[in-house]
């Protein structure tokens, strides 16, 4: 079947299994910034926005993606790259294969609830893992970027 | 996974008579399904249907098939007869991302022996609405087998909060629970539940009678509902933990639950 879906702004129809997951029908339209973690909805790197809300691609149907649309990290491009500078200078950036994900989290975050307190946050970004950083690094980099940008829209 | 054949449904009707014309294989949320290799001939999409909601109707709570818990979560109807307790059970699984995949129906729908939610709603003796089939109590649905198709419709609760909590041990917080344990206080008696044990929730009846039809059971009277409560279900083994350490735990999460309902 075929779904016409507006990615980054940009209308795409794409051929899809029925029981095809977003994750790959994404990364085989070339949208390679959507990492594939788990596989199973427990790790966050796949996320991606879907009329704004944030769902892990790789268990979402992509027959439902249909007239919907969503949004990788190349479509929020200068407010990542912001946020990136945070966690690079707090040394938070590490492999960098879960970041993408946690980025199009930390912004959907920032949309619903523009600067929360610290264990908002956390409860927040529980879903998005990351092997390498400790969370205590990406933890102070959400907070600075936070502190400065809240005002700003995604 | 391989869906071979899908049915979007414009309407519940639809929906039940292609479950049970073409053994149609209803999915809600959908997180779990491509987990295995299984052929589906034919799948029911229940996102085409107008089932995510939560209202209040005649003194019950409406918690649509296809309501995600996250919006059980952020919930203002829930949080106003429920206090914090149902964001306090969905708020801890997984992530924000996951829950706005999750469907309340879903949950109920899979009788998942893991689910946090299936145990709060049992201990506050919820009503499963099936399209043409009818209400059922969620003690029943849970033990239900049926040969003619099960469409979820939506979920019932009291308006009227009935004081309920909830507690469970897990080795990371997000992590599915090792077992989780659910008390309630309906104003005439006591539901203690257990699940993840790891099969699915069970009320303890022998327990709950046990506590009488006091808002204020002593002591005495709670630890031993906690005991019979661990007696009275079993258990068993996975990777999560063993029967001998779910069955130590069990009276200490029902104590606790217990505990907090009559603070």
């Amino acid at each position: 079947m075929n779904i016409t879906v507006t990615i980054n702004g940009q209308k795409r129809t794409l051929e899809i299994e029925y029981g095809d997951m977003l994750t790959e029908v994404l990364r085989k339209a070339g949208y390679v910034e959507v990492k594939k973690g788990c596989d199973t909805g427990n790790c966050g790197v796949c996320t991606v926005l879907l009329d704004g809300t944030p769902i892990p691609s790789c268990s979402f149907l992509a027959l439902r993606a249909d007239g919907r649309e969503i949004t990788t990290i190349r479509g929020v491009e200068k407010e990542a790259a912001q946020f990136a500078d945070f966690l690079t200078a707090e040394g938070a950036d590490q492999c960098g294969f879960c970041s993408p994900g946690f980025a199009i989290t930390v912004l959907a975050m920032k949309r619903e609830l523009g600067n929360p307190d610290e264990a908002t946050m956390k409860h927040y970004l529980a879903g998005n893992l990351c092997r390498c950083s400790g969370y205590e690094g990406q933890l102070r980099a959400v907070k600075k970027y936070l502190e400065v940008s809240h005002g700003e829209s995604i | 996974m391989e869906i071979k054949n899908i049915i979007r449904p414009k309407s519940l009707d639809e929906a039940y008579r292609s479950m049970l014309d073409q053994g149609a294989y209803p999915i809600a949320g959908g997180t779990w399904i491509r987990l295995g290799s299984r052929v589906i001939e034919t799948a029911l999409d229940l996102s085409t249907l107008d089932l995510r909601y939560i209202r209040t109707e005649k003194g019950k709570i409406e918690l649509g098939a296809m309501t995600t818990l996250r919006d059980v979560e952020l919930s203002a109807v829930l949080e106003k007869s429920y206090g914090s307790l149902f964001k306090t059970v969905v708020g801890p699984i997984v992530g924000v991302p996951m829950r706005n995949l999750i469907t309340v129906g879903g949950t109920v729908g899979g009788r998942y022996g893991f689910s946090d939610l299936n145990t709060l709603l049992l201990a506050l003796n919820a009503r499963v609405v099936l399209y043409k089939t009818g209400e059922m109590d969620f003690a029943s649905y849970l033990e239900h087998k049926s040969s003619s198709p099960l469409l979820i419709e939506k979920i019932l609760i009291d308006e009227r909060g009935v004081r309920g909590a909830f507690t469970s041990i897990r080795k990371t917080k997000t992590d599915l629970a090792i077992l989780n344990a659910a008390a309630a206080f309906t104003g005439t008696e006591w539901r203690l539940v257990l699940g993840a044990r790891p099969g699915m929730a069970k009320l303890a009846k022998n327990a709950g009678a046990l506590l009488g039809s006091t808002a204020q059971p002593s002591d005495g009277d709670i630890q031993r509902a906690a005991d019979t409560a661990a007696q009275e279900l079993d258990f068993g083994a996975d990777i999560r933990g063993d029967e001998a350490y779910r069955s130590a735990v069990a009276p200490v999460l029902i104590r606790r639950a217990i505990l907090e309902v009559r603070s």
